[in-house]
């Protein structure tokens, strides 16, 4: 996901324009070989034990956004396994990075927010750092309740935005 | 007695007349019954001009003014039939024991030419049938009528209550518009009324928490330009932009301390957010907390003496205060009513603590807790209400809120008397902050 981050700037009394941009996270890019019948298993990932098939990896490596209840910061399973299939790929390409985004709803104080949103995202990283990854391959951003993805004001958009995104940068 | 106010400074500002672009409706909700009672009539105007009345006539502001500080009955103007010239014209009987009121402001606007008039008025006692005062101003500019207007508002406020008014400050609040596919987000600087809307800040990322500082020369706000927090500093006569902190982790809830010189904020550096101040000269940064729960939204108590703020420490949000004369004592718990409580805010005068308060419904609403009487009042109820921010005179709260989904800025008395609601151009606000007096 491309984004291009731009400041305007507008004084009261003159128009000072500067730009800035930065060139941000390139997408995922899929690198892992397979057999010739799709299925191999020759690339297997372990988790809990249980082999993963590489198309498998590929589907959880495809999953970025992980989901949490209401106050809560705690992965669930699932999602454990997609970050795992995240770590393992950083551990491999160590010049890698990632940005963990933390999001909440919409409810509460906005500042309290932001803290809710780095202590989600900082549950994802530790997660990360358990399966061998580099804290330096990792940044942190809380957003808190201040980027939606559902502007509703129902449970329906509420859960949709308690999230937190991974990034991957090149 | 006669008072005589001769101004003729060039004032710098940059609205047009009185009808520059309505920028706010006003929704009226709930006036204040129980207030002074007062009529200010429409003004005379004498003299050629091509400008229609709407656009001279002033005591449409001070009425709008004296209404909004929620300290007045304002007698309705579609009750009043015509204007008042002199004295000897006024139905006494009429004021006292139909309209019931008992203070009555008639003016005269006289056109000089087509730049410059005068303003003369007359507060009248009803019942005494004296005139109380008389106020002139010779060689107003027409263009800064609306600045008069609010000027007067404020002269009449602070006669009738002893207490300065607010008609002449400002606000800064957020917004967000859609730009095609995009979010534009603005930190818009407003009169108190809405009206001489100026877009300070556009960014394409979020920006969060503005507060004034003391002096009314600068704008602290978190940014998230590039994928991080950051709090930058506004200074508002150059429009320069600077950077205040840009640690690791979060960068938020600047708060500024009573004198100016210091800022209290949030740095999640040292692993969990926590309270630090910093001094705006040396630049050296104090830790105030130590925790590994969450520490944000400081506020300074004028007293400078103590830092109130928003802990997790007893499970959920509460309001907490540190001493920081006696830094190593372990903050004091202020609030126990409900399980969450944050954004605290202290009136100028140290008595009140003014928050967001989560009720026994689940809904978010304004609650006020005497420093004092340890009393506990909520003051709204909408969809959703957060961010209150406190008049420099302290008697009103403006705040963030959701009415059938549209978010607006609210404003409540602190004696709960007065609501009032804004919807502005943009469908999305948030984060007022109250500017403090203007120093003119």
């Amino acid at each position: 996901m491309f984004t291009k981050k731009i400041i305007k700037i507008l004084s009261l009394g003159a128009v000072v324009a500067s730009v800035l941009t930065v060139s941000g996270c390139a997408s995922n890019k899929s690198g892992s070989s397979y057999g010739e019948s799709g299925h191999a298993v020759s690339d297997s990932m372990r988790y809990y034990g249980q082999p993963v098939s590489v198309s498998e990896e590929q589907n959880l490596l495809k999953q970025n956004v992980y989901y949490f209840g209401f106050d809560s910061y705690q992965v669930t399973e699932d999602d454990k396994l997609s970050v795992y299939a995240h770590a393992k790929k950083l551990v491999k390409n160590p010049q890698s990075r990632v940005r963990l985004e933390g999001h909440t709803d919409e409810r509460g104080s906005a500042e309290y927010n932001i803290a809710l949103g780095e202590r989600r995202a900082k549950a994802v990283a530790n997660l990360l750092v358990s399966k061998g990854v580099s804290p330096t391959q990792i940044d942190i951003v809380s957003y808190g309740a201040e980027m939606p993805v559902d502007t509703g004001h129902d449970e329906n958009a509420w859960e949709k935005n308690r999230r937190v995104v991974l990034v991957s940068c090149s | 007695m006669l008072i005589r106010i001769i101004l003729s400074v060039i004032l710098v500002f940059s609205g047009t007349a009185l009808s520059a672009k309505n920028l706010i409706n006003i929704s009226i909700s709930e006036g204040n019954t129980g207030g002074i009672p007062i009529a200010v009539v429409p003004f005379n105007l004498n003299g050629n001009t091509k400008l229609n009345r709407a656009e001279i006539d002033i005591s449409n502001i001070i009425r709008a003014d004296l209404y909004n500080s929620g300290q007045f009955n304002v007698y309705p103007v579609k009750n009043i039939s015509s204007s008042i010239t002199k004295s000897e014209e006024i139905d006494y009987a009429y004021w006292q024991n139909k309209a019931q009121i008992d203070n009555l402001v008639i003016g005269n606007i006289n056109i000089i030419d087509k730049d410059r008039c005068d303003i003369s008025l007359d507060v009248i006692d009803v019942v005494s049938k004296k005139q109380k005062k008389h106020y002139l101003f010779e060689n107003i500019l027409i263009e800064d009528l609306r600045y008069f207007g609010h000027l007067i508002s404020d002269l009449l406020f602070e006669n009738f209550l002893g207490v300065k008014g607010t008609a002449r400050t400002r606000i800064a609040y957020l917004s967000k518009e859609k730009n095609g596919s995009d979010l534009v987000h603005k930190l818009i600087i407003a009169d108190s009324d809405g009206y001489n809307k100026k877009v300070a800040v556009t960014s394409d990322a979020p920006l969060m928490s503005p507060v004034w500082s003391p002096d009314g020369n600068k704008i602290i706000f978190v940014s998230f330009a590039n994928n991080k927090s950051r709090i930058k500093l506004l200074d508002l006569p150059t429009g320069k932009i600077t950077s205040i902190t840009d640690l690791p982790g979060i960068n938020g809830a600047p708060s500024w301390s009573p004198d100016g010189s210091k800022l209290a904020l949030v740095l999640s550096k040292d692993g969990s957010p926590n309270i630090y101040t910093l001094d705006l000269q040396s630049r050296q940064l104090t830790r105030l907390t130590h925790t590994a729960f969450i520490d944000t939204e400081p506020y300074w108590h004028p007293n400078n003496r103590e830092i109130f703020f928003t802990s997790s420490r007893s499970g959920g949000p509460q309001i907490y205060k540190i001493d920081l004369n006696n830094p190593d004592k372990p903050a004091k718990r202020v609030t126990f009513l409900g399980r969450y409580n944050a954004t605290p805010r202290i009136s100028p005068d140290g008595k009140n603590l003014v928050m967001m308060h989560r009720d026994d419904d689940g809904i978010f609403c304004i609650a006020v807790k005497s420093l004092v009487s340890d009393e506990t009042k909520i003051l709204t109820r909408s969809d959703h209400d957060d961010s209150p921010t406190l008049s420099p005179n302290g008697l009103m709260v403006m705040f963030g809120t959701r009415v059938n989904g549209r978010k607006a800025i609210g404003m409540v008395s602190i004696d709960g008397n007065f609501r009032n609601t804004f919807f502005t151009d943009e469908s999305f606000v948030a984060q007022p902050s109250w500017s403090p007096l203007r120093n003119s």
